[in-house]
Formats: C-alpha cells, sequence, structure tokens
C-alpha cells in the first residue's frame, strides 16, 4: 500500500466519514508504531498497546488536520511521539507516590533475550531526544528530514542527536 | 561504531509485530462519527446563497440551452453516454482497486 493509498483512505474518512476507510492504515502501521513504543518503553508490551492505541485514536480524531505535505507515517509517528513523552510527563508528576509503577517497569514478563536486554539497557541510557533520534532514523527507516520533522526540531539538532547517542551506543555495546 | 554497523545491530533487533486483534480492538474504540467542521458547513451555505443571490443558476441554464440550440442535434446523446461510460470505466478500476486492499496483512507490508 503506497503513499497514495495512505491517502485515499485519509480522504475516505475525512471526506465522507467512512471509519471503516480507517482500518487498513491501522492495519498496516500498527506494527512500526508498537515497536517504536516497545522500543521507547524497554520492552514493556501492555503500556505499547496502550499508548499505540491512544495514538491511533488521536490520529483518527486529528486526521482532518493531516495535509498530506509529509507522508502519513512522518505524521503518525509525530503523533505517536507526542502521546509517549505526554504519557512520560504525566508520569514524572506522580513518581513520587507511585512505587508500584516503577517496580512493575522493571518486572514486565516479556520475553526477551539476553541481548535485546543489553540493548534496551543501552537505550535507556541514552538522553531521551536521542534515543528517538537514533529509533526512528536507524530502527524505523526515517531520514534525518522526516525525523527531524516528527521531533519538531531543526535538521541539524536532530544530527546532533543523532550523532552523540550513536557514540554513546558504541561505548555501551562494546 | 559506523553507520553502517549501528543500522545492522538494531536491524538485527527489529521485529515485525504482529496483529493479533489489535487493529480490530483499535476500530472497536474510535468514536463513532468524525463530525465535519463547523466551518465547512458555513461555507457551504454561504456559497449557495452567493450563487442565488447572484442568479447563478439562471445564468446556468441560459448558457445550458443556448449551448443545446447551437450544438448538432446528436453531442446530447453522445457527451450523456461519454460520460456515463467514463464514470463507470471509473468506478469499476476503483472497485477493483480498494476491494482486494482492504484485507491487508501486516505481513505483507514493506514499511
Amino acid at each position: 500500500m503506497s503513499n497514495a493509498d495512505d491517502l485515499k483512505w485519509v480522504m475516505q474518512v475525512t471526506l465522507f466519514g467512512n471509519k471503516n476507510a480507517f482500518d487498513p492504515l491501522v492495519r498496516k502501521y500498527q506494527s512500526p508504531i508498537r515497536r517504536f513504543f516497545l522500543n521507547l518503553t524497554m520492552g514493556d508490551s501492555s503500556l505499547s498497546d496502550d499508548l499505540s492505541q491512544e495514538t491511533f485514536i488521536k490520529a483518527y480524531l486529528q486526521l482532518s488536520s493531516f495535509q498530506g505535505l509529509s507522508g502519513f507515517s512522518t505524521w503518525l509517528f509525530r503523533i505517536a511521539y507526542n502521546v509517549f513523552y505526554d504519557s512520560v510527563r504525566a508520569q514524572k508528576g506522580r513518581e513520587e507516590v507511585s512505587l508500584d509503577e516503577v517496580d512493575r517497569h522493571y518486572h514486565t514478563d516479556n520475553e526477551y533475550s539476553a541481548e535485546k536486554a543489553d540493548l534496551y539497557a543501552a537505550l535507556a541510557k541514552l538522553r531521551h531526544e536521542e534515543r528517538t533520534a537514533i529509533l526512528l532514523c536507524y530502527m524505523e527507516g526515517l531520514s534525518h528530514t522526516q525525523a527531524s520533522k516528527v521531533m519538531e526540531c531543526p535538521l541539524g539538532t536532530l544530527k546532533s542527536y543523532v550523532s552523540s547517542g550513536k557514540t554513546k551506543l558504541a561505548n555501551l555495546l562494546q | 561504531m559506523n553507520d553502517q554497523t549501528l543500522k545492522q545491530l538494531l536491524q538485527q533487533h527489529k521485529q515485525e509485530i504482529p496483529d493479533n486483534g489489535f487493529s480490530s480492538k483499535t476500530m472497536h474504540h474510535l468514536p463513532d462519527r468524525q463530525p465535519v467542521p463547523g466551518l465547512v458547513w458555513i461555507f457551504a451555505i454561504i456559497g449557495t446563497l452567493l450563487f442565488f443571490a447572484i442568479s447563478g443558476f439562471q445564468q446556468f441554464l441560459y448558457h445550458l440551452i443556448m449551448l443545446l440550440e447551437k450544438a448538432p442535434w446528436w453531442s446530447l446523446p453522445v457527451a450523456c453516454s461519454s460520460l456515463a461510460l467514463l464514470f463507470l470505466i471509473g468506478f469499476y478500476f476503483y472497485e477493483r482497486k480498494t476491494t482486494p486492499s482492504l484485507i491487508i496483512h501486516t505481513n505483507h507490508i514493506c514499511f
């Protein structure tokens, strides 16, 4: 399904109010969006699914604001990025009182290998901008320009996040 | 660590996540209807009122009748059937393209 197909489904939803036309978009992008959250949450699959669902619902509600200037995936990642950092901000507010949450975070029953645990541990040590930039560019295959649009930062800043994140990851994974 | 090495390392850990009912659950949670913005209706009403206010309808009818009077007798049936044919061809290709793509599996998606 190409970008033109994405646009066709978007138009069917926005112009004709055809809710079912959103289904192919969810099916197409559920994997990259859930993977993006899974990596940002260090493998917490239930949290990443909740955040993914919130992303798709927000995208559906804001679909008429999608102008097609950037690709649909870039626009969707932008929403996902906002959803994640909104949840981080909200969690920070109740961090002091919710020790259970922290405990749950480190004892999720996810099945991932030791190698993956190493990667998550290394990613966790990066600044959140570096982590997001690395994941968008190297895991999700977005260009630097697309990633800078997702993170709403200048291209030069994005490149510096990638560069510093890469250096840190190289040291941590050696 | 260069670009290529990092890319390879992260690509090794890249996994396709199976849907497992996620899409259906998400679709179920969507609000029933996305309302058309009020501004669209306001401009649609203003446009319609202006159309009638400046005698747009009469002008349209007048020009249509003039055109039909001047045009040869066969032009109307030819124009109507051509339009109908174009519509049918467009509809056929639209249906052919959209119906199979409704059944999408994440395995076939290149992102």
